[in-house]
Order: C-alpha cells, then sequence, then structure tokens
C-alpha cells in the first residue's frame, strides 16, 4: 500500500513539476502576454520559483552624459589644438546621438570636467546625482606622426560598469569622422541598431526662381558638415547616388542639352558619360556590388528600365511594357529589383530578378506609389505616396504593413541611411517661393527634423557607412 | 539736361521695344528658295519688315497659331485643340523644309521627378508623331524632356498646372 | 348547451389570459442579469497556486500528526513568534525525505499550535525537496511560525517513509531534514526555531500533547496532492508569494517606466532574469540572463539591449527594501528569484 501510495506520489509530482514549468498562468488582467511560441523562458533550475513580471517603459529618449574629452597634453594640429578638438568631438557625437531621437544629451550645465585619468575611471556616484543612463568619455591626443588618437568609452550609469570601449587613429583632416565612429559605437551598442553616423549625403543644391533653378551636385557629411559643391550649375542635375565603394557619384546632366546619366569620379573630379546614345537616359543607380548601373530610358516616347556594366557597354533591357517603368533599386542582395510602372493606368510598384524575370505588382493600397527604394537591410521598401499629398512611406518587399511617415504638402525622394532606421527625402513648399530642403525621418515615423544645407537641396541619396 | 535725359530714355525704351514687334501685321514669308535653308544662317532675304528672319524661330512663333500645346492631367493625348495648333505649326514647318525643330516635353510638379522626366518624353514624342503624320520630316525633329523642371508658371494651383502640362516647339537657328 | 359551453370557453380563456398574464409579470421581474463591473485591480501573478503546494513527497501522506510532542506551549512559545520558520535549515536537500508536506490541513493538527494554524495560506508546505541540496529552501515555513512547533511534532512521526512526515506544513520541512541541517541556511532566522533543533532530533521527545485524541480526525492518508518531488522543497504559500511579487514590482517598477525602446519590435522581447539577493535585499551577485521569449528576425538586433534594460530595472531600483525576511529562503523565497521583464508596447 504504501509503495503504491509512493508510486503514485511520484507520478503525481512529477507531473505537476511538469505541469508548472511553463508557469505561464491563465492571463490576467495586467498585460503579461507571454510571447506564444519560444519557449525559453525558464524558471530554471538554479533559480527559486518565485516569478515576478515587470513590464514598462517610455517613449522618451535615453538620457546620456557626454562630457568634454579632455587631452592628456594640449597640441596645436592642422586641425586645431587638442583641446579644442576635445570639446568638439563631444559636440560631434552629443549632436549625432541627438538627431537620431533616440538619446537626449545631458545640458553643459549639467556635464562636469573630466580629466584625463577620469576617462577610465568614472566618477560614476556623480553621474548617478544626474538624470543620465549612460556616459559617453573619451579622449583625443595627437600622436608624435601627426596622426590623432580619439579613445571612446561607454559606461552604463547606474551599474557602473564599462559597457564598449573603441579607439580610432586618424589623419588630422579627418578628425571629425573619428567622433562620429565614437558616436556610431555608443549607438550601436545602446540600441543594437548597425552604425550610421560616419557617413555621407550626396544630394542637388537648389537656388534661384522656381522657373529657372539652379542646380548643382553637393556632397557632404551627414550632419551637414565638410560641404561641397561637385558641379558648377551650369547645367540642371539630378538624382545622384553613390557608387558602393563611394569612389563616385552617379548622375542625370541636362550639359550639351542632351539629358544623360554620367559618372562623376570623386577622386579626379571628372565625369564620364556611361550610355552613348542620343536617347534620354535618366534615374540612375549603382548595383550592391558596383558592377551594373540600372537606369531608365526613353525610346520612342516609351521608358523602361535597363542596365549596363559600369564600366559602360551595351545596355541590357530588363523590363518591356507600354507604360513607363522607371526608377529601379536593387534588394541590398543584389537579387531583385524593386521599380515603379504606371502600366496598371497609374504609378505603382513592381518587385522583379534582376534578370528582369518575374514582375509582379506589389502596391495595392489605393492611391498611387513612386520611387522605391529597398532599405540596405533588406525589410523594408520606402517610397513616395500619392494621394493628394506626396508622403514618404514604407511597407515590406511583399507589399504588406505600409505605413505612412510623413505628413506634409510634397515629400518625396526617400533614400536611406546605412543601417536602415533612418530615411532622407525632399520637402517643397507651394507658390512660387517654395523652395526645396532635405529632411530626415526615423523609419517609426519620429524624429522628422531638417539637415541645415547652404541652399535648398533636393534628391537626397545617402551614402554606405565609411569603413 | 532734362531734354537730355528724357530723350535717353525715349531712345532707351524705343530700342527695348523694338524687339517686341509681335503685332505687326503678318507677313508673308518668302518664297522658300529665298528662305534660309539650313541653321545658323540669316538667308539671302535679309530681314523681312521689322527684322525678323524668315524661318527663324521668331518669324515661326509669329507664323503659327501657337508654339505650345497643353495636356490634362497625367496625360500626353492630342486634344483637338492642340491639334489645331499643330496644324498651323505643321503648315509653316512644309514651307520651311530646311528648318530642324526641338520639341520640348514639360509636366506640372504634381508629379515624381523620374516620372516627370518620362512623361514630359511621352509628351514631346506624341507632339513629334503627330507632326511627322503630317507630313514633317521625323530628321528634322528632336525631342528633349524637362520634366518639371522648367515650368513657366510658377504657382502652385490649377490654373499654374495647366499651363506646365505643355509641348514647345522650337525653331533652331 | 351553448351556455355551458360558453361559460366553459369563457373560463378557459380567462383562466390562459390569467396565466399568461402572470408568466408575463414574472419574466418582466426577472431581473437583469448582473453586469459585471471589471474594475482594474492589480494582480500579481502568483505562479504558486496553493495546488502546487503540495508537499513535495508525495509519497508522504501528509504526517499525521501524530502527537505533537510540544503539545505545551512552552516549547512553540519561543521561537513562534518569529515568522521566520529558518532554523530549521533541515529543509534543503538533505531532505532526502519527501517530508509529505502537510499542506493541505495544516490548521488541523495542531490546534495547539496557537500560533498559526497556518491555514492556508502558505504554509508552505514544507516543500521537500527532498532531494534538493541546492535549496536552502528553509523550510520553515517562514511565513508562519506556527511551524515550528510542529516541526518538532512531525519528526517522530513521519519518520516512516523518510522522514518524518511532518504534518504541519512548516514543520515538516523542517524536521523532515533532520539531515538537512545543514540546510542551517541558518542563515534564516529561523523564526520557527528554536524548535527546530528540536525538531530535528525527530521530535523525539514524546511530550504530553495539547492535541485531542481526535486530533487525527481531519488529516488524510492520501498522498500529498501533486507536488513534484523535484519541486523546491518548501514552496511559498500563493498569498506570500504574490504578495512577495507584488512588493518587489512595486518597487522595480520606477525603474522600468524609464527603459527607452531602442527599436520597433523590441517590446515584443521578454527576457527573465535570475537575482540573487542579500538580506538586506541588495544584489548578492551579478543579475544572469536566463532566457527570452518574443524574439524574432526583426527584433533580434535589440535582444542585448533589452537585456541592459531589464538588468537596469533591477540595478536601478535596488537595494529592495522591507522585503520580509521570513520569506527570504524558503523555497520560492526571495533571495534567489527571476524577474521577467518587457518594454511596453
Amino acid at each position: 500500500m504504501f509503495r503504491k501510495t509512493l508510486t503514485l506520489a511520484l507520478l503525481l509530482g512529477t507531473a505537476a513539476a511538469m505541469a508548472q514549468e511553463p508557469a505561464a498562468p491563465t492571463p490576467p488582467p495586467v498585460p503579461q502576454t507571454a510571447a506564444p511560441g519560444q519557449a525559453s523562458l525558464p524558471a530554471d533550475d538554479q533559480a527559486g520559483g518565485l516569478i515576478v513580471d515587470v513590464e514598462g517603459g517610455t517613449s522618451q529618449p535615453t538620457p546620456i552624459a557626454i562630457p568634454v574629452m579632455p587631452t592628456p597634453a594640449v597640441v596645436q594640429t592642422p586641425a586645431g589644438a587638442t583641446d579644442t578638438l576635445g570639446r568638439q568631438l563631444s559636440e560631434i557625437v552629443a549632436n549625432d546621438l541627438r538627431n537620431s531621437g533616440l538619446f537626449t544629451p545631458l545640458s553643459p550645465g549639467q556635464l562636469r570636467a573630466v580629466s584625463f585619468p577620469e576617462v577610465t575611471a568614472p566618477a560614476f556616484d556623480y553621474w548617478r546625482g544626474t538624470s543620465a543612463q549612460a556616459l559617453v568619455q573619451g579622449y583625443i591626443r595627437a600622436n608624435g606622426d601627426g596622426t590623432l588618437t580619439v579613445g571612446c568609452y561607454l559606461y552604463d550609469v547606474s551599474a557602473q560598469r564599462e559597457l564598449v570601449r573603441q579607439g580610432f587613429v586618424v589623419p588630422p583632416a579627418d578628425w571629425r569622422r573619428a567622433g562620429h565612429k565614437c558616436a556610431d559605437t555608443v549607438y550601436s551598442r545602446l540600441t543594437g541598431e548597425k552604425p550610421y553616423f560616419d557617413s555621407r549625403v550626396v544630394y542637388v543644391s537648389e537656388t534661384g526662381p522656381k522657373g529657372k533653378r539652379i542646380k548643382r551636385l553637393a556632397i557632404m557629411d551627414q550632419d551637414g558638415a565638410n560641404h561641397r559643391f561637385l558641379t558648377n550649375g551650369q547645367s540642371i542635375v539630378l538624382t545622384p547616388r553613390f557608387a558602393p565603394n563611394q569612389q563616385s557619384i552617379v548622375y542625370m546632366s541636362y550639359e550639351n542639352d542632351r539629358p544623360s546619366i554620367y559618372v562623376y569620379d570623386l577622386g579626379s573630379g571628372r565625369p564620364r558619360r556611361v550610355v552613348q546614345n542620343a536617347n534620354l537616359t535618366f534615374a540612375p543607380r549603382f548595383s550592391p556590388d558596383g558592377r551594373w548601373i540600372l537606369f531608365s530610358m526613353a525610346v520612342g516616347g516609351n521608358t523602361d528600365i535597363y542596365r549596363v556594366s559600369s564600366q559602360g557597354g551595351t545596355p541590357q533591357r530588363l523590363t518591356n511594357s507600354p507604360g513607363i517603368d522607371t526608377g529601379g533599386s536593387y534588394s541590398p542582395d543584389g537579387s531583385r529589383i524593386v521599380f515603379e510602372s504606371d502600366r496598371s493606368g497609374g504609378q505603382q510598384i513592381y518587385t522583379m530578378n534582376a534578370d528582369g524575370s518575374n514582375q509582379q505588382r506589389i502596391s495595392f493600397g489605393g492611391g498611387r506609389y513612386a520611387t522605391p527604394v529597398w532599405s540596405p537591410r533588406g525589410d523594408l521598401i520606402a517610397f513616395t505616396k500619392l494621394s493628394g499629398n506626396f508622403r514618404i512611406g514604407v511597407m515590406s518587399p511583399s507589399g504588406g504593413g505600409e505605413k505612412l511617415l510623413t505628413n506634409s504638402w510634397s515629400d518625396e525622394g526617400p533614400s536611406w541611411s546605412p543601417n536602415g532606421r533612418v530615411i532622407t527625402f525632399y520637402r517643397s513648399g507651394r507658390g512660387a517661393g517654395g523652395a526645396a530642403q532635405l529632411w530626415m525621418v526615423d523609419l517609426t515615423g519620429v524624429n522628422e527634423r531638417r539637415i541645415p544645407t547652404p541652399l535648398g537641396g533636393s534628391d537626397p541619396a545617402w551614402g554606405p557607412l565609411r569603413p | 539736361m532734362t531734354r537730355l535725359k528724357t530723350a535717353i530714355l525715349i531712345g532707351t525704351a524705343a530700342l527695348t521695344l523694338a524687339a517686341c514687334a509681335k503685332k505687326r501685321p503678318a507677313v508673308l514669308p518668302p518664297a522658300p528658295t529665298e528662305t534660309p535653308a539650313t541653321t545658323g544662317q540669316t538667308g539671302p532675304g535679309g530681314p523681312i519688315g521689322n527684322g525678323v528672319v524668315p524661318g527663324s524661330d521668331a518669324d515661326f512663333q509669329r507664323s503659327v497659331t501657337s508654339n505650345t500645346i497643353h495636356f490634362g492631367l497625367d496625360q500626353y493625348d492630342i486634344d483637338p485643340q492642340a491639334r489645331a495648333i499643330l496644324d498651323s505649326q505643321a503648315e509653316w514647318l512644309q514651307r520651311n523644309p530646311n528648318v530642324r525643330i526641338t520639341i520640348e516635353g514639360h509636366c506640372d510638379e504634381r508629379g515624381t521627378r523620374e516620372y516627370n522626366l518620362a512623361l514630359g518624353d511621352r509628351r514631346a514624342n506624341a507632339t513629334k508623331n503627330y507632326l511627322a503624320a503630317k507630313g514633317v520630316a521625323p530628321s528634322r525633329m528632336t525631342t528633349i524632356s524637362y520634366g518639371s523642371e522648367r515650368p513657366i508658371a510658377l504657382g502652385s494651383d490649377e490654373a499654374a498646372y495647366a499651363q506646365n502640362r505643355r509641348a514647345v516647339t522650337i525653331v533652331l537657328n | 348547451m351553448d351556455r355551458r359551453e360558453k361559460i366553459a370557453l369563457g373560463v378557459a380563456v380567462a383562466g390562459h389570459g390569467v396565466l399568461f398574464g402572470l408568466l408575463s409579470v414574472g419574466f418582466l421581474a426577472t431581473p437583469n442579469p448582473l453586469k459585471l463591473s471589471h474594475p482594474p485591480i492589480d494582480i500579481s501573478l502568483v505562479p504558486d497556486v496553493a495546488l502546487e503546494q503540495a508537499s513535495p513527497t508525495p509519497n508522504q501522506p501528509p504526517a499525521p500528526s501524530v502527537a505533537p510532542d510540544q503539545g505545551a506551549p512552552e516549547d512553540a512559545a519561543a521561537p513562534e513568534v518569529e515568522p521566520v520558520a529558518e532554523p530549521e535549515p533541515a529543509p534543503p536537500e538533505p531532505a532526502p525525505k519527501p517530508a509529505p508536506a502537510p499542506k493541505p490541513a495544516p490548521p488541523k493538527p495542531e490546534p495547539v499550535r496557537a500560533p498559526a494554524p497556518k491555514p492556508a495560506p502558505a504554509p508552505k508546505p514544507v516543500p521537500k525537496p527532498r532531494p534538493q541540496p541546492k535549496r536552502p529552501v528553509p523550510a520553515a515555513e517562514p511565513a508562519k511560525p506556527q511551524p515550528k512547533p510542529k516541526a518538532e511534532v512531525k519528526p517522530a512521526p513521519a519518520k516512516a517513509a523518510a522522514k518524518p512526515s511532518p504534518a504541519k506544513p512548516a514543520a515538516a520541512p523542517a524536521r523532515a531534514k533532520p539531515e538537512a541541517k545543514p540546510a542551517a541556511a541558518a542563515a534564516k532566522p529561523a523564526a520557527t526555531k528554536g524548535e527546530g533543533k528540536s525538531a530535528t532530533a525527530t521530535a523525539t521527545k514524546p511530550r504530553g500533547s495539547r492535541l485531542g485524541d481526535d486530533f487525527l480526525k481531519g488529516l488524510s492518508d492520501k498522498p500529498s496532492p501533486a507536488k513534484s518531488t523535484a519541486a523546491p522543497a518548501a514552496k511559498m504559500g500563493a498569498q506570500a508569494a504574490a504578495n512577495i511579487g507584488s512588493a518587489i514590482k512595486r518597487q522595480v517598477q520606477p525603474c522600468a517606466n524609464r527603459q527607452v525602446s531602442p527599436g520597433p519590435g523590441a517590446e515584443r522581447i521578454r527576457v527573465a532574469i535570475n537575482l540573487r539577493l542579500n538580506r538586506d535585499g541588495s544584489l548578492a551577485s551579478r543579475p544572469r540572463v536566463v532566457g527570452h521569449t518574443g524574439v524574432d528576425d526583426e527584433n533580434r538586433r535589440y535582444v542585448e539591449r533589452v537585456d541592459d534594460l531589464a538588468i537596469a530595472t533591477f540595478v536601478g531600483c535596488s537595494p529592495l527594501r522591507d522585503l520580509p525576511p521570513e520569506l527570504y529562503d524558503v523555497p520560492n523565497g526571495w533571495s534567489n528569484f527571476t524577474l521577467r521583464y518587457n518594454l511596453l508596447g
């Protein structure tokens, strides 16, 4: 009898144990939605059985402290004195993080002066008394060979521990890049996203009356610094895009009254014609491996999408519909292309294989869709939606999940940051004075902000992360 | 002194106005053999009337109903009104068979950049095809699309848009 | 004939009418169904429900509180006041003895036990983890002082099977573990204990008992319901667990509310971290991530960051204060627990 009881008890006990493991009680009113599926939320053997569920968060940006970066010795460099550079570096980091929309740097009045030895031994007690949840400390040092070393350290203030550290050695001319690299290190560690601050934007700088705009190619760091013009404005230029190796820009120009696509070599400053025929060619884009240039060509009044070797040669036709097919953009793995076509009566978005086969429409949301661009991380396609206003939106590569990010009279021409998290576009105003300006928005729709440029701007293209 | 100033002012005004003589009665162009045959040449006949060179763009503009036709929103078909205009253009071009033209296609600003380039090209080509059907040799015609880059009406209302959706025929000198 | 028929017909009609009327009135009088209101209530999930309090040692029927030795109040007196049951470290592991956590009835055996009839709530059935070496399990159901006295008692009788089946929830564990002594978890203030020690002695001391002869009445011979032998020895009672859970959650909630989402989809990730605390509520060791749910291809990049946020949620609001010490090192106590965190969607 006892044995039977024992056995029974054991069985019951085991059953109870197994039943209890998942520990997902019937859903209570409190939001405890345990995600279905993955069952890797144990109360593992080591832990006691007590489980406390907590849910909470805020959409406010993370408060972060970025004190001025000290220097072990003040040295004059071609870029300036190292102590001045240290202050400017901390400002670059603070601006990058603030402009991402995910961080709020503490104001200078809340920061303390950090000495060089304190960089690796932070005064956590002080920082814990501020609202900062993270702390970025660094230093700049002039090396004997003319280069600069910038150290960058990220700390978790409440846990009082270092999260990541990184050092950068740069020539004086690239000192700002060290600041962007430091901001990227911090940003990636604190968000899980890939970095994007050390990158450039190429765009069309605009000035003058609407009927006779002077347009010039221009390039700048994504924060607006190091701005320079690439063309002189004598011919209309449109839609510039980076080559993946960042050595050249492909664009369309009206020089010689022959609107055609060109490749501009950033090193030599010289343009080179890509397609040698009399047809109108426009809307060019490089393939992710840099071997091909996708473009649109109008023949006898009909526009289709072609590709040509980036070294030049005979174009290969990819689309062949009586409608206008234009605006092609490759997927990041180069296997597919998204483009716009009005073959169904109005502009819509289509995808196809890189060889032109399997063309399928993916936009069905009512209204018209144009200027599709594939995200560098492959998960989304950005576009301009035309339904009354022009608005920037994103959708999945199969066309679902459409989400509109902006809501202004005329937002157009999206381009992705290298990490696929931020979209830049241009916004035009109404009327004779309506000038275009460059803007950015986070892919969640928050943090819409204007990018300051010397003149007006349109057709922005965000380049890859600089190595 | 004031008299001199006044005279200078009047003289300058007269000069500037001299080129605007568009309201003069149409003068029949000279016979074909006398008109300038190729671009860049002023022709043996010399200026006629107030100085318009026969076979020039100025001559063209004052001879035809209009050098511009318009289109509906997102359209590139030639409507009856446009047909009448193009008919008069074709007629002039028949009379000036050695004249080359370029046809510009334009769009209003309510379209995206690349699509407008393509649409302008469609409009220019539609115009060219119509003229070709009217007997103008295609080799005399080139097309160029300006998308929405060169509006002539700068407002952001329907009236301005309607004016900007156009194809312009330009005689090359 | 006609007249009669008419009369009969009229009566029948009238009768039907009355009947219908009564029934209609009856329907109308039916009260409207109660509308259940749903006031928002703050519920803490308690994974340990009463059922699971079954003594971990199923094989032992709740030991009949055989002759609780203590009988005399003086025994119990000492430790009782402390809610902490500890002293008898016993509970843990050594427990080979399944100490049948009496859980259910607890009250029954000891009427004497003044201290605690620990009824239900938690007596935490002295979980008998028997095998649990790892759990220090205070066994002594910290919750209720009562255990103490029982502890003693139990041992004796329970000897059967493996350990005295301390019927008493609390006591049982303690007892069971005579071997458990090492459990000395001693750390635990052993509320119960003063007696504990003696308990381990397996209550051999029979003493006069205050219990009536019929004190066995309430006991059952059935094996303890469902308690896995592997389960930690003493389970905190559901109520106590709920209270602890709420207390901890209340203290860390402000820190949770400060965490910033790194990106879209991060709110689907739920991370579990294991926390070990000292008695003063401070961390005894670094929090350890033990698992995730809700991770998919779209939010995988945020996992490390959500881990950070979960840890920051706790660390930012530690040390925890005012947690009941008697629930510290009982099984499922707050010395070692799991915090599951997710961002707000």
